[in-house]
């Protein structure tokens, strides 16, 4: 009898503790947004990010392709912004990863001055910096996209121009870019002084108008990026930076560590930089080509390039 | 002179073992306020451990699934099939199609609410081990028949080999409906007295509650996610907290009125209504011939791949594996003492050739058949461009179904159907597990005293809301998976005990044949081995004598 009555007692207290429980609980807010995330295969989801321009949507699309061959569940956000945009929506959690350009992590991110420096040090500035915040980065990737100068061809023939430093032979020359161009030390003014450029006069033209106005003679050298598609058309020449100013902005995915963890950091990060290895400078100019000259959706692109390499096949 | 209902009462609390039940309620109400008070504490606790187990045991969880699969096999095949879970005259107590209806509904109905455009949909987007290339045509096959694998053979073999034991010892040898029993051989009679006994009995209800409870909680967003579609009420608290109020009214109505009325006439209506919502999509769901043709191709790749597919253990992709098979593996272990548990208590009187194939082959023939209707409804929608399924998957797998029924004929409609069954298979499921739990909490009674069930009941319902709303769903699943891990072990040693078993039997063939005649009634001429008739008279004796 006795045992019994206690055993009342204890449950009713048991179902008395839970109902209050569950009435305070009550009081907050449904917190459980993401139980989907508990869900099987959860941890084989992530959100990715690209910034906004044709190379790093196109980096995107081939990173989720060659991530669903791969059975990782790939949610992608394309078109986010720049590197602060983008890097505050990492920190946030809104994406799991993004591709940046190292140098651009070293710059703006951690702050530091690269003017100067070897790849390596500014590779490692950058690793420095993601890992003091948890974070992991890729393989970079044998590209590089760092602003360049370009001429015409047949003026590059005319004139035996291969180096920047060759510029300095000429009488004088106008150099044509993107207004803000001017004035950065990793621009006009940095030309200026690294390469005694003391000839040039600095044309402002818009970003989309760069190679007409090479190609029409506007300019006679103009500032373009080293992936540009237009590139691949022959009609460009590419001058060699030979001081390092523009640095040299190849890319690498970052992921935070223990989101890499929970998919399994070996595996995930075997398909990054399997996919990395492939994206050389005439590839990447071929991909951008694809999308800007061509007019292509820039997922057909990636998905018809990882089938062509074969790059997943057991 | 003391009411009826008050004598019934106390017998109710005295039929609790307090050393079954206070353990079991120690360390549930832990997890249960370790998950309310710090739900990412608890997450964050568990899931290093979780991926420890799933990397380090992944081949073991591998290894007995296929075991269990073959031994199902086996018995189905074998002259042992013939005999009877019960006395060799008696009669199932369900008629088939509740039986199979109520299985339905305890195990996998409300997952194929939430899977049945998730799974499918994210194979197809991501196909396992390299096999397709991402969301082409091959893929559809091989998402689909993964999909069946995960909800497959593997997992309700193990139902009917840890139902069937328990079946079979209880019904058929006496002994009381608990997982303890089937440990009679090496622990003697009163195994359910013995601490080894209580010790696996205390497992069997913490990983029941802690399975239960988050599935229900599961349930109820995707409720709450459902209404929010249906009539823009807000996804909050104050819907949650009325989703339960009314769900736990429900199933107080159907507790109450019994095993047989309130389970099985819900698990009846809730099977025509899936049913009915099956043929909506294969016949409106705009891709009839492709969904039909997909059935036949999918299922049958199934049905001859099961066994290879059963030792895949995916070197060289063991990311995959421990987010899907064995995952999956794991959270099926953790509901094998309830859904075991439960299906044996629905399944006196049926031979264990008839039980092995009814439990084996029914729920999830209907699963396979649902998967590849909704499943491949929703990819072909997704194929043509009628909506953007893989963007709702990702922003809430919640919603997934009711985003695929919005562009399928008559939503409304179809949608409130939805969220009739999710309600049903709410109910139905808490009902159900209720039951099991206050059986397991009452020395194995198989009628246990209706306070014992509507205390059990509002137990994890009350822990499913706590954690819905303080966010610790996530983490008790972890708890439910990682205390599966014993239960492997508990299984592998039933089927052990279970085939000793069965050897002592008279062998089924030399006796005479009552099984052909049996609408003859003729009486058996065989010795009969065991003692006959473990019903409610006789196991409410049983606890009488436990409790002193």
């Amino acid at each position: 009898m006795r045992r019994m009555t206690r055993l009342r007692r204890s449950v009713a207290g048991a179902a008395a503790v839970l109902l209050t429980s569950v009435v305070l609980a009550a009081c907050g807010e449904v917190q459980e947004k993401n139980v989907s995330e508990q869900q099987a295969g959860a941890d084989l989801r992530l959100v990715l990010g690209t910034k906004n321009f044709t190379e790093s949507i196109i980096m995107g699309e081939l990173y989720k392709r060659a991530l669903e061959e791969n059975g990782f569940q790939v949610v992608l956000r394309k078109n986010i912004g720049g590197t602060e945009v983008i890097d505050a929506q990492l920190e946030d959690g809104d994406i799991d990863a993004y591709p940046e350009y190292v140098d651009l992590t070293a710059t703006i991110l951690a702050g530091e001055d690269v003017l100067g420096k070897s790849r390596e040090e500014v590779s490692k500035l950058a690793q420095d910096f993601y890992e003091s915040r948890d974070q992991v980065m890729s393989d970079e990737t044998p590209f590089g996209n760092p602003d360049a100068v370009a001429v015409t061809t047949p003026f590059a023939q005319n004139n035996r121009l291969r180096t920047i430093e060759d510029l300095r032979g000429l009488d004088e020359f106008t150099f044509g870019a993107r207004p803000e161009f001017e004035n950065r030390e990793q621009g006009f003014a940095g030309m200026q002084s690294v390469y005694r450029l003391t000839n040039a006069e600095f044309v402002p033209v818009a970003i989309d108008a760069r190679f007409v106005a090479l190609f029409e003679g506007d300019v006679d050298a103009a500032n373009i990026f080293s992936t540009d598609p237009q590139l691949k058309s022959g009609d460009y020449r590419v001058l060699e930076d030979t001081e390092g100013l523009f640095g040299y902005q190849h890319a690498a995915l970052v992921i935070g560590e223990k989101k890499l963890n929970s998919l399994g950091s070996k595996k995930f990060m075997g398909v990054i930089n399997t996919v990395n290895k492939q994206l050389t400078q005439s590839v990447m100019i071929d991909l951008n080509a694809a999308v800007d000259l061509d007019g292509r959706d820039p997922a057909d692109v990636a998905s018809e390039f990882i089938k062509q390499r074969n790059l997943f096949e057991n | 002179m003391t009411s009826q209902t008050e004598v019934k009462e106390r017998t109710g609390l005295k039929a609790v073992d307090p050393w079954v039940f206070l353990p079991s309620a120690l360390v549930i109400g832990a997890f249960v306020a370790w998950g309310v008070l710090a739900p990412e504490h608890l997450s964050a606790t568990l899931t290093p451990f979780l991926t420890w187990v799933i990397r380090t045991f992944g081949w073991f969880y591998i290894a007995v699934s296929f075991s269990v699969l073959m031994f199902a096999i086996f018995l189905m095949i074998h002259p042992w099939g013939r005999i009877r879970l019960g006395a060799d005259d008696s009669k199932p107590d369900f008629r088939t199609f509740t039986w199979i209806a109520m299985m339905f509904s305890a195990g996998l109905g409300s997952a194929l609410m939430f899977y049945g455009v998730v799974e499918p949909l994210t194979h197809w987007q991501a196909p396992p081990h390299g096999l397709a290339e991402p969301q082409s045509d091959e893929a559809v096959n091989i998402a689909l028949q993964f999909t069946y694998f995960h909800w497959g053979f593997n997992g309700w073999a193990m139902y009917a080999v840890v139902g069937g034991s328990l079946a079979y010892f209880c019904y058929r040898r006496g002994t009381k409906m608990l997982l303890s029993s089937a440990f009679t051989p090496v622990l003697g009679p009163n195994a359910a007295e013995r601490p080894m006994g209580r010790l696996i009995d205390v497992l069997g209800i913490i990983s029941t509650t802690f399975g239960v409870a988050t599935s229900l909680g599961l349930n109820g967003l995707q409720l709450s996610g459902g209404l929010n579609y249906l009539f823009g009420t807000p996804n909050t608290n104050l819907i949650a907290v009325f989703i339960v109020i009314t769900v736990t009214t429900l199933f107080l109505i159907s507790a109450t009125t019994g095993v047989e009325k309130g389970v099985s006439k819900l698990a009846d209506l809730g099977i025509f209504a899936t049913i009915g919502l099956f043929l909506f999509f294969v016949f409106l769901g705009g891709a009839t011939v492709k969904v039909l043709s997909l059935m036949l191709e999918t299922v049958g790749n199934y049905m001859i791949q099961v066994i290879p597919m059963s030792l895949m253990t995916g070197v060289g992709d063991e990311t995959w594996m421990g987010a899907w098979t064995i995952f999956y593996w794991a959270w099926w272990y953790s509901w094998g003492p309830f859904v075991g548990m439960f299906v044996a208590r629905i399944s006196r009187g049926r031979t264990i050739r008839e039980f092995i194939l009814g439990v084996m082959a029914a729920p999830t023939g209907f699963g396979f058949l649902w998967f590849a209707a909704v499943g491949g409804t929703a990819i072909d929608i997704q194929q043509t461009g009628r909506a953007d399924l893989l963007a709702a998957v990702a922003e809430s797998p919640q919603m997934a179904l009711f985003a695929t029924l919005d562009v399928l004929p008559v939503p409304i409609i179809t949608s409130a159907l939805c969220v009739f069954l999710m309600v049903l298979f709410f109910v139905s499921g808490a009902d159900a597990a209720a039951i099991t739990l206050a059986t397991m909490a009452s020395r194995g009674a198989l009628e246990p005293p209706k306070i014992v069930t509507v205390v059990m009941g509002a137990l994890f319902g009350g822990i499913a809301c706590a954690l819905l709303l303080a966010g610790g769903l996530g983490g008790l699943q972890q708890a439910a998976i990682l205390g599966s891990g014993p239960f492997i072990i508990i299984a592998c040693a039933l089927m052990y005990y279970w085939v000793k078993a069965l050897r002592e039997e008279p062998d089924p063939r030399s006796g005479p044949k009552e099984k052909l005649d049996q609408a003859g009634h003729l009486v058996s001429t065989a010795p009969d081995p065991v003692p006959v008739g473990a019903d409610v008279a006789e196991s409410n004796e049983s606890n009488e004598e436990g409790a002193r």
